[in-house]
């Protein structure tokens, strides 16, 4: 859930007007600084997709909106410095533009946490007040403010359906100043929300969604900053109405006399994209990448065109009807606007959603790595620790977090270690050997310091022990041994844990008869998320 | 799939997937079977080609009885490297195993482990699988009890060639002579002394007419040993069958000292004492039929560990 109250969406300026009456993207010299950040520090549950939302961002405006790619700041999991920082280049840029006689623009987008009036960076802070005042004092001559704050990250998976409310402009804000957008993904008393069923943020999928065509009510192939709030706005309160968390408005607030409107994308002068003819049915077109994330989300009007200028790759297409889905496939090309044809698509079960599919989380999956050493014994003494003798172990883990679902943990782990121990029995010294290959699956519960998990594991053991003698041949043994796991990560920064861990588990022996032995294994590790 | 189909098919491939030899109950019955390095008899070698007279006869009769534990328990070593090809609560069986060297032939080690869990008692049997009623004939038997502890304790092997000959297999050169050794062994009562062993050996008549050896040796743990070799036979020239003995004993490194005695038959009451360096260089010899031969006094022979 993001942050609380109202956030403020900031804004900074398109240069220049296209024309009469609308600001046009290609005669303002742009410049972005473009913030996305999980982490809120202290008290804050980290957010998933917060850098995904600020990648998608930057990856529009230096593609459709006029902002050159050394023009363009992306912060991601950066500190408030790195902000601060960022902002004092671009201003120091735009006076040089300015010099030169060039109109210029600032565009501050910032995805994350925010709480206690500061934007939240990680364990650093950037109070609210002091970046609307750095930004109203950037020497450019427009600033759009777009600010998706989130304060708790709270999970929202169902969707609404109700009907919205109208959005207002704030033209008395009193975050109004001169030269000033602001939008914000949220009133002031509500929480902004992230949605796995989208891999984002609502608001900044939808105002993504409007700016790559959706929003283009006028048809004329360029979205206004207008047009783009006004979609943003209507598609974040439908699909919000009914979650957990309530309703999330977000509200506009701009000060641009005499400007007019901004355009803030050209998906006319591109000709690269999808192109959903007027004779299409109307309805809310999702067009999902190939790692099931959507990519756009066009709700199209009956009679009207659409052009959603997506970036090239292959799209699976859906349109969601009453009783089934409409899907299909579309490759886009580079240079190419590739039409969608009705007959191209074809009925299929609401089973076969392709915003459901496994790749889908690809998105925010990730890996993780980590070594470490163990020790083992074997409970059920003295049969058991004369067969297998207590053994200290090599540990290397690889993990896949947020894969199956968020806060799951798909575990692979190899372990090796060896020893010296002698059959009581018959008196003969033997090396003991153990490999084991293991998977697991665990819930893990994160914190800002502490993130204790437990689960399943399911071990492959290969044991065998040679004698120094000579006198007996060697023996081995091979065992699948399901088990339980459960630790907790130590957090020294937001990549690198120190881990302790304890498994429990049980181990089938069936040479000697059968016998259910048990063993336990505590290890401590450090390890490494990418 | 359920949960409850997915635990039932988690359960069959754990006990799928169990597998191996890792036992220690296996160790106790290959324990159960003396090895050919168990038993064996250690005295350094000799590189020198005038070594005393007895020393030679005592490196040769060492010789000897290493060789033929090697012919016989080697059989069992070598079969014994594997993991049993059966189990039971109280037995572990390996085989039957084609014989690669005499086809048609299969042999079976049985080792069985009595109520008290102490002592076992094992079979090495071949089979001539061609013959129109097969049948198992006992080659090797012989039981241990682990009387002392781990690995500690008595034994006695019969090995029947005689059998062996009688149902037609090949025997070599080396034990073809041969009709029964008898092994008896402890390796607890004494301390300080790995093994104490009696190995009679009953064969054909030799050349000289010898139908019967019986070694009897004990070793130290210092390396030092005694072996005594009785033989029955016509040794001696004269019609009487006599029984020789030599009594050989040395320290660990090596140097000895040897009394050969003619206990009955032609000749019964002659002896002859002999001792040597650690380059098994005689240095006493006293050899009343042979008076040429004495050298050195009795002064010059090592002090012996009672054995």
């Amino acid at each position: 859930m993001r942050g609380s109250a109202k956030l403020v969406a900031g804004l900074a300026a398109v240069a220049a007007l296209l024309g009469a009456g609308a600001v046009r993207a290609e005669v303002l010299h742009r410049y972005a600084v473009i913030v996305g950040n999980d982490s809120g520090g202290a008290d804050t549950r980290p957010l998933l997709y917060a850098g995904a939302d600020a990648g998608k961002v930057y990856d529009i405006l230096t593609r459709l909106g006029g902002v050159r790619t050394e023009d363009a700041n992306l912060i991601v999991d950066g500190a408030a410095s790195d902000v601060l920082n960022a902002i004092a280049k671009v201003e120091k840029q735009a006076t040089d533009a300015a010099r030169h006689g060039e109109h210029t623009a600032l565009f501050f987008y910032y995805s994350g946490h925010a709480k206690d009036g500061a934007l939240r960076l990680g364990e650093s802070r950037l109070p609210i007040d002091a970046l609307r005042g750095l930004v109203a004092a950037a020497p450019v001559d427009v600033r759009i403010v777009i600010l998706d704050s989130c304060r708790s990250g709270v999970l929202t998976r169902s969707k609404g359906a109700r009907k919205a409310p109208a959005f207002a402009i704030e033209s008395e804000s009193p975050r109004d100043a001169k030269g000033l957008v602001i939008l914000t993904s949220s009133a002031s008393d509500e929480d902004s929300q992230e949605s796995d069923a989208i891999g984002g943020s609502y608001f900044s999928h939808h105002l993504a969604s409007g700016l790559l065509g959706g929003a283009d009510k006028s048809g004329d192939g360029q979205v206004t900053l207008f047009e783009a709030y006004a979609y943003a706005y209507d598609r974040t309160v439908a699909d919000t109405a009914d979650s957990a968390a309530g309703a999330q408005h977000p509200t506009f607030s701009y000060d641009l006399a005499g400007n007019g409107d901004l355009v803030l994308t050209d998906v006319a002068s591109r000709h690269e994209g999808v192109y959903l003819p007027r004779q299409a049915p109307g309805g809310v077109y999702y067009l999902v990448d190939r790692q099931g994330f959507v990519a756009a989300e066009i709700n199209k009007g009956d009679g009207v065109d659409r052009r959603v200028a997506l970036a090239p790759g292959r799209y699976r297409v859906k349109r969601r009807l009453t009783d089934r889905l409409r899907v299909g496939e579309i490759d886009v090309t580079r240079g190419a606007l590739v039409t969608l044809e009705e007959q191209s698509l074809h009925d299929a079960p609401f089973s076969a959603d392709p915003v459901k599919g496994a790749g889908r989380y690809d998105l925010t999956a990730r890996w993780s790595i980590g070594a470490g050493v163990g020790y083992q014994t074997v409970f059920a003494a003295p049969e058991g620790a004369g067969l297998f003798p207590a053994t200290g172990l090599v540990d290397v883990d690889l993990a896949l977090r947020d894969f199956l679902r968020r806060d799951w943990v798909l575990g692979f782990d190899l372990a090796g270690g060896s020893t010296n121990s002698v059959v009581a029995s018959v008196g003969a010294p033997f090396h003991f050997t153990e490999v084991s290959l293991a998977s697991s699956l665990t819930v893990e519960w994160p914190n800002r310091t502490l993130t204790p998990f437990v689960g399943g594991r399911l071990a492959l053991l290969l044991m065998s022990r040679t004698f120094q003698d000579g006198a007996f041949p060697a023996q081995f043994y091979s065992t699948i041994s399901p088990g339980l796991v459960a630790g907790v990560a130590y957090h020294l920064s937001r990549s690198t844990a120190v881990v302790a861990r304890g498994r429990l588990h049980y181990l089938l022996y069936n040479v000697d008869g059968n016998q259910s032995l048990g063993y336990w294994e505590l290890a401590t590790m450090v390890t490494y998320d990418f | 799939m359920t949960s409850s189909r997915l635990l039932w098919v988690a359960a069959a491939a754990s006990l799928l997937a169990a597998c191996g030899n890792y036992s220690n109950d296996d160790l106790l019955y290959m324990a159960a079977v003396p090895s050919s390095k168990q038993l064996a008899v250690v005295l350094p070698a000799s590189t020198n080609a005038n070594q005393a007279e007895l020393a030679g006869d005592t490196h040769n009769g060492i010789s000897q009885v290493n060789a033929l534990l090697d012919d016989v328990l080697g059989l069992v070593d070598a079969i014994r490297s594997y993991e049993p090809t059966s189990r039971t609560d109280n037995s572990r069986t390996w085989g039957p195993f084609a014989d690669k060297n005499n086809p048609g032939w299969q042999w079976e080690l049985i080792v069985t482990r009595a109520a008290d869990g102490t002592t076992f008692s094992y079979v090495l049997q071949t089979e001539d699988t061609t013959a129109a009623m097969p049948a198992w004939i006992p080659f090797f038997t012989g039981s241990f009890d682990a009387a002392g502890g781990v690995r500690q304790g008595n034994g006695s092997v019969s090995v029947d060639f005689a059998s062996l000959a009688n149902a037609g297999f090949p025997l070599d050169s080396n034990t073809q002579m041969l009709t029964m050794l008898q092994i008896d062994y402890q390796n607890y009562q004494t301390p300080g002394s790995p093994v104490s062993v009696t190995l009679v050996i009953q064969k054909q008549p030799d050349a000289n007419g010898v139908t019967s050896v019986t070694f009897t040796y004990e070793i130290l743990t210092d390396g030092s040993g005694e072996i005594v070799f009785t033989l029955v036979g016509n040794v001696v020239p004269g019609p009487a069958i006599e029984t020789v003995t030599i009594n050989a004993a040395w320290i660990p490194s090596g140097a000895g000292k040897a009394t050969l005695a003619v206990v009955s038959g032609d000749g019964a009451g002659a002896t002859q004492t002999e001792c040597w360096d650690a380059s098994f260089q005689p240095t006493y010899n006293s050899k009343p039929w042979a008076l040429a031969e004495d050298l050195g006094d009795p002064s010059q022979c090592p002090t012996l560990p009672d054995f």
